[in-house]
């Protein structure tokens, strides 16, 4: 038993795992509950008209948003491992996933754009968002923050404290 | 537009449940994944994918910037539609 808490002290109760532990414990459950109410309960039919404009849709949803780019930033200044840059297959495989992920950013944005021209003969990811925004608006914007969280934590650069 | 084809498609009886599912769970399977991901590299000592961006970021920083507004003009777009 002491050995898994000194195992899970040395690898996970550090500063700079608690974002994506907390992350991931979260996005389990909101995960399945989104595949439960959209795959058995929501009737498709039934997507509501868009909501009237309010304080907190869409301005306060933009600055809750922006504002969390820029605590993904201060974030990353968290103190964490010295993994120096090396040419090992973790950083080959990582190279991998993040290229994968702007590829599929890229083909999500070019349907997007076919999907708009093809006059209603294709439904726009905007369409289907506005849909599951209608029926479950503040989780939407959940999932939106947290994602501008990790953006912000990835793309600025904060060298920050290392770890011995 | 969108908000027209949006009323069209409600009023012509709802949108494919299959892209709805793939949308409502995708998003957020997908930031699971990152995430999942991380933790994995944490446990390793392997590079994680937040380190290798600033890598590349710092080497990089206009192209960083492009990316920063490639992805958030997309999450834009659909977030805050035009209506």
């Amino acid at each position: 038993m002491r050995s898994l808490w000194t195992w899970l002290w040395k690898y996970l109760f550090r500063a700079h795992a608690v974002v994506p532990l907390t992350v991931a414990a979260l996005f389990v459950f909101v995960t399945l509950f989104a595949f439960n109410e959209f795959a058995f309960r929501f009737v498709a039919a039934k997507c509501k008209d868009i909501a009237p404009d309010s304080w907190w849709q869409p301005t306060g949803a933009f600055i809750a948003v922006t504002c969390a780019f820029f605590l993904g930033g201060l974030l990353g200044k968290l103190p964490h491992k010295k993994v120096e840059p090396g040419k090992d297959i973790a950083l080959r495989a990582t190279q991998f996933n993040l290229t994968a992920l702007s590829l599929a950013i890229a083909g999500a944005w070019w349907y997007e754009t076919v999907a708009l021209a093809s006059n209603g003969k294709k439904e726009p990811i905007t369409q289907y968002v506005m849909c599951i925004k209608g029926a479950q608006n503040d989780w939407t914007i959940l999932v939106f923050i947290v994602a501008a969280l990790i953006l912000g934590r990835w793309l600025w650069h904060r060298p920050g404290s290392h770890l011995q | 537009m969108i908000e027209g084809a949006f009323i069209a498609a409600v009023a012509a009886g709802g949108i494919a449940r299959g892209g709805l599912i793939a949308i409502a769970a995708g998003g957020p399977g997908l930031l699971l994944f990152v995430t999942g991901y991380d933790v994995l590299c944490l446990v390793k000592g392997w590079p994680t994918p937040g380190q290798v961006i600033q890598w590349w970021s710092r080497d990089h920083p206009f192209l960083a910037g492009l990316f920063a507004l490639f992805v958030g003009a997309f999450v834009a777009h659909i977030f805050w539609h035009a209506t």
